[in-house]
């Protein structure tokens, strides 16, 4: 068993990880862990960040030779402040993440890209090797592309079960190994049962929700959902684009960038474009309606919005806005507002 | 062919059964209570009796409410927001703004001219607003919440209630008392705080109702300083309200079993 | 109607500045210029870009643009008790009710229109996610070109090189939209400003470092960050003078002296905009706030000749800007050099 490396956010390339020799463990705000982080942060910061830093206070995580922080807002920030104070014997590393997009951020990106790569091998005492970290992408392309093909299938037809199995493997290269992921995303790519009809085609998308069960619920509430956009599904799995450019970090850097559209990266050409893209995502899943899960807090979010209920209204594309604490728990509250949303959508 | 609808609220248990035309043959509320299976077999079988019908004469049965899983012998079920706004329909046909305030949510719904829910909001994270906490404010007022909705009439002042937390206004309440404040004026900073958070809850689902027919329905309907409130808030000349608001979701319900049969 | 408020303001306080021709009133004058500002940035015939906080605002002079932070408009909607208002529209189109007020307020303003309209749009990623958000909202809304420069929270050479470049590249895109190129002699006179009106500011700070502090709870109240807006500029070294001789007049005649100074306090990050008589209940209790953690010189001086270079440290060595043990640091430090008894820490 590889030594394991925590990380918090989505911008965190794994096939660096892996290729110093580590396994990677992406730290899910998951936890009956009790809630102690009020008394390192303040209260006013999302679930996501507080429900990690629980688990850092309540040793509910495995052992971990390092922790990799991306400032990608100002909660990650803070989470990577209250490490020192909770595990101040772990070695950290905090990337600074630009919030556009254009050729100086990517040229910076790629620079702290390669400085964690260099700190990775470092840890592990790993002569620092470039083959080793293209091996790494290659094979987490190859989980990405299969990702996408089963992400294709869920879009075109309702197979009962298919998008709660799309989550096990995302959450098996997240916290144990692209290899593992890889071999049940190949099992998959055939769905188990046959497709059915009677549900409404629906595109849910946030910040995180990661629980496979939630799936299930979502189709025993007659959702189909026809693709998801969060930071723990396609967003997390971003394929790398070699061919971007003749450095390999600078590939990543862009990869990264424009493929990932969390909320808080902005296209600064195009103000407001990530509800674009959210309408674009929703009509080229074949989606009736569009789910948001929001997390308290999340001013990356909740800030776009106004903008997303815009975008999504002017295409008459109806939208549900729902928040939670992105866990199970949470999700019983929401069976009614999610019924009657597939039930105004109808099939 | 006989049709069911059966609502399951939070606090009280409605059924409704309808004939083929869509006629009322009867209808019943009664307190959901602590054990929700037992009140669904009571209201079903006081409209059963009252409208002198067999069980077996009943074609099919729609559960609605937040205790629709509880019916055993359901068809379906279907949530109280599709329910509702079916029930208005049947009603009140013109309604475009549906507003629901049960005992522990609130809801508002746009409609479409066919009756189709198009876009709702729900507010369900406290009981601030909503029929429990009018109850607590009528115990704090000492009158029953029957009586609640006259009890603002000649208020003059403009006040409104700061916190809508129940147990702080409870005590806000207490404190207004203790301070000589007369009980309409309260009683209507009462309904003005409701009246801004409902109107809040409409401004999601339409941000201009110019021209909308608002409608009222869930217990709380009853409350005419409420839904007077509510009224002036929104700068309407009137809200409509139908005679027995609290059963429309459970009408909802049967017009709905019927309608799954005759498509 | 903002402008209106400007307009009167403006007049108001010019009436009476004119009554009291001998008067240093630094904080009147110090009101008037920023009235003159409001006036500016709600007028048509201005090059006017709306910014995030830490942006270079003696470069934007430097440039012609008139430019300000819109957490300005947050705080003035806020005291002028306007905000309410905007803060439904926000909630109503689902920004959260417990986001920051000043965020919620402009959000509000953006959505009803009721923003000046820029030219164009300059967002940070300092000092928070959410005003960056905030900018991008405004620039859609309004369809307007945008600018953003990342300010990285590490200080490393690498990050200064990346922020000077971005400032070379904002120079580049004010340029396309304002017709003017940038004169490196305009450039010039604006940092040395900025250095004179640092060194005023520096030793302000230091006349309030003394015990008991000549300060009263609003003399200095938000300063240091809305100084900046203004430090590029003859008018802004006006200001700094003005507090500068009121603050050794005050020494001078020992008015403060006598005063019953109590409790020494700091204000962490910025304060109270809604009417609200904290002042007045401190100054019962006799507690003084003599330092704002915002109220303070965290940079060296400019460099002329290297202007990008030292505007990106500057704006990367901002205590906010950094990671929290730089912060606490810097808390710890301002703390003992004011000798305080006590801190207070809002949430907004
Ligand atoms: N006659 C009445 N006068 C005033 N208010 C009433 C009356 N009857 C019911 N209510 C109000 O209606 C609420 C219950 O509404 P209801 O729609 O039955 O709730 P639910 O659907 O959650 O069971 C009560 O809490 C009470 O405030
Ligand atoms: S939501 Fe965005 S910033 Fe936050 S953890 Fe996910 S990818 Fe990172
Ligand atoms: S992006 Fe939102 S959910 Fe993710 S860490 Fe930041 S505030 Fe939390
Ligand atoms: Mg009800």
């Amino acid at each position: 068993m590889n030594k394991k490396i925590g990380f918090t956010c989505a911008y965190t390339p794994v096939p660096l990880i892996e290729a110093a020799g580590f396994s990677p463990f992406r730290i899910f705000p998951e936890s009956k862990a009790p809630d102690q982080a009020g008394h390192l942060l303040h209260d006013n910061l999302c679930p996501h960040v507080k429900k990690v830093l629980d688990r850092a206070l309540a040793d509910d995580l495995p052992e971990l030779e390092g922790m990799v922080f991306i400032n990608s807002c100002d909660s990650m920030r803070r989470l990577a402040d209250a490490w020192h104070e909770a595990k101040p014997d772990d070695p950290i590393i905090l990337l600074d993440l630009p919030s556009g997009i254009n050729s100086l951020s990517l040229d910076f990106l790629s620079k702290e890209y390669e400085r964690l790569a260099k700190t990775l091998f470092k840890w592990n005492n790993e002569p620092f090797s470039t083959e080793k970290i293209k091996d790494e992408i290659a094979k987490w392309n190859l989980l990405a592309a299969s990702v996408k093909k089963i992400e294709g299938i869920m879009s075109r037809n309702y197979f009962p079960g298919i998008a709660s199995g799309l989550q096990e493997i995302i959450n098996t290269a997240a916290t144990d190994s692209t290899d593992k992921a890889l071999v049940m995303a190949q099992n998959k790519i055939e769905p188990e049962k046959p497709a059915k009809g009677g549900q409404s085609p629906v595109f849910v998308f946030g910040n995180l929700l990661f629980d496979p069960k939630v799936y299930d619920l979502f189709e025993e509430w007659n959702m189909h959902v026809t693709a998801s956009d969060f930071c723990t599904t396609s967003r997390f799995v971003t394929q790398v684009d070699t061919k971007a450019d003749d450095n390999i970090f600078r590939s990543m850097a862009i990869s990264y960038m424009e493929q990932t559209p969390c909320a808080r990266t902005m296209d600064t050409t195009k103000p407001g474009n990530i509800a674009q893209k959210i309408v674009q995502r929703a009509k080229e899943s074949n989606a009736k309606g569009v789910i948001v899960f929001t997390l308290k807090f999340c001013d990356p979010y909740l800030a776009r919005i106004p903008m997303i209920r815009q975008a999504l209204q002017k295409e008459s594309i109806p939208f549900l806005m729902l928040e939670g604490d992105c866990t199970m728990g949470s999700m019983g509250q929401q069976q009614t507002r999610i019924e009657a949303f597939t039930e105004m959508l109808g099939v | 062919m006989i049709f069911l609808g059966i609502d399951i609220g939070s606090l009280s248990c409605d059924a409704v059964l309808i004939d083929e035309e869509k006629n009322i043959l009867a209808s019943s509320v009664i307190l959901t209570g602590a054990k929700n299976i037992e009140s669904i077999a009571r209201a079903k079988k006081n409209v059963l009796d009252a409208a002198g019908i067999m069980e077996k004469d009943i074609r099919s049965i729609i559960s609605t409410g937040y205790g629709r899983a509880r019916v055993k012998e359901k068809d379906a079920a279907v949530t109280e927001i599709t329910c509702h706004a079916k029930g208005i329909k049947h009603v009140i046909p013109e309604t475009r703004i549906l507003i629901d305030i049960g005992g522990q949510d609130s809801k508002v719904m746009r409609l479409d001219p066919d009756g189709n829910v198009v876009d709702f909001a729900m507010n369900d994270k406290c009981a601030a607003g909503t029929g429990r906490f009018l109850e607590a404010m009528a115990r704090a007022l000492e009158v029953d919440i029957t009586e609640l909705g006259d009890l603002d009439k000649g208020a003059t002042s403009d006040l409104v209630l700061s916190s809508m937390c129940t147990v702080f206004a409870e005590s806000e309440v207490i404190s207004l008392i203790a301070c000589g404040t007369e009980q309409k004026e309260i009683a209507k900073g009462l309904n003005r705080s409701i009246a801004a958070r409902t109107n809040s809850l409409v401004k999601r689902v339409a941000k201009n109702i110019d021209g909308l027919t608002v409608s009222m329905s869930g217990g709380v309907a009853r409350n005419k300083g409420v839904v007077k409130a509510i009224s002036e808030s929104m700068n309407l000349e009137k809200i409509n309200t139908p005679e027995t608001p609290d059963i429309i979701g459970a009408l909802g319900a049967a017009i709905i079993a019927f309608e799954k049969i005759h498509g | 109607m903002m402008y209106d408020h400007f307009d009167n303001a403006v007049k108001g306080i010019t009436d009476k500045l004119n009554q009291d021709p001998e008067g240093i009133n630094a904080r009147k004058k110090y009101v008037l210029e920023l009235s003159k500002l409001g006036k500016k940035l709600y007028s048509k015939d201005e090059n006017i870009a709306w910014c995030g906080v830490t942006a270079p605002f003696d470069l934007l002079g430097s440039m012609d643009v008139t430019s300000c932070f819109v957490e300005f408009v947050g705080a003035l909607l806020s005291s002028t008790q306007t905000a309410g208002y905007f803060f439904e529209e926000a909630e109503d189109s689902g920004f959260a009710t417990d986001s920051c007020a000043y965020h919620r307020a402009v959000m509000g303003a953006v959505l009803k229109n009721a923003m000046p309209e820029p030219d164009f749009i300059i967002g940070t990623s300092s000092p928070c996610t959410a005003g960056l958000a905030i900018l991008e909202n405004f620039a859609h809304q309004y369809k307007k070109d945008f600018f953003l420069l990342n300010v990285p929270q590490n200080y490393t050479q690498d990050a200064i090189k990346y922020l000077s470049s971005q400032l070379e590249e904002m120079v580049r895109f004010v340029s396309d939209h304002t017709k003017r190129p940038l004169s490196k002699q305009k450039l010039g006179i604006a940092l040395e400003n900025f250095n004179t009106s640092s060194t005023l500011l520096k030793e302000i700070y230091d006349l309030t470092k003394t015990k008991p502090s000549p300060v009263d709870n609003n003399i200095l109240k938000d300063f240091g960050t809305v100084i900046t807006l203004l430090m590029g500029s003859q008018e802004g070294i006006d200001i700094c003078q003005a507090f500068k001789d009121e603050l050794n007049h005050r020494i001078k005649t020992r008015r403060h002296h006598d005063s019953k100074e109590k409790i020494r306090l700091m204000w962490i990050q910025n304060r109270i905009q809604y009417p609200f008589p904290i002042n007045e209940m401190l100054e019962d209790l006799g507690a003084v706030i003599v330092v704002d953690e915002l109220n303070d010189v965290t940079w060296e001086p400019m460099d002329p000749d290297n202007p990008f270079e030292s505007i990106a440290k500057r704006m990367i060595s901002i205590p906010f800007s950094m990671n929290a043990s730089e912060r606490i640091k810097h808390l710890q430090d301002l703390a003992c050099a004011y000798r305080i008894d006590g801190a207070i820490n809002p949430c907004h």
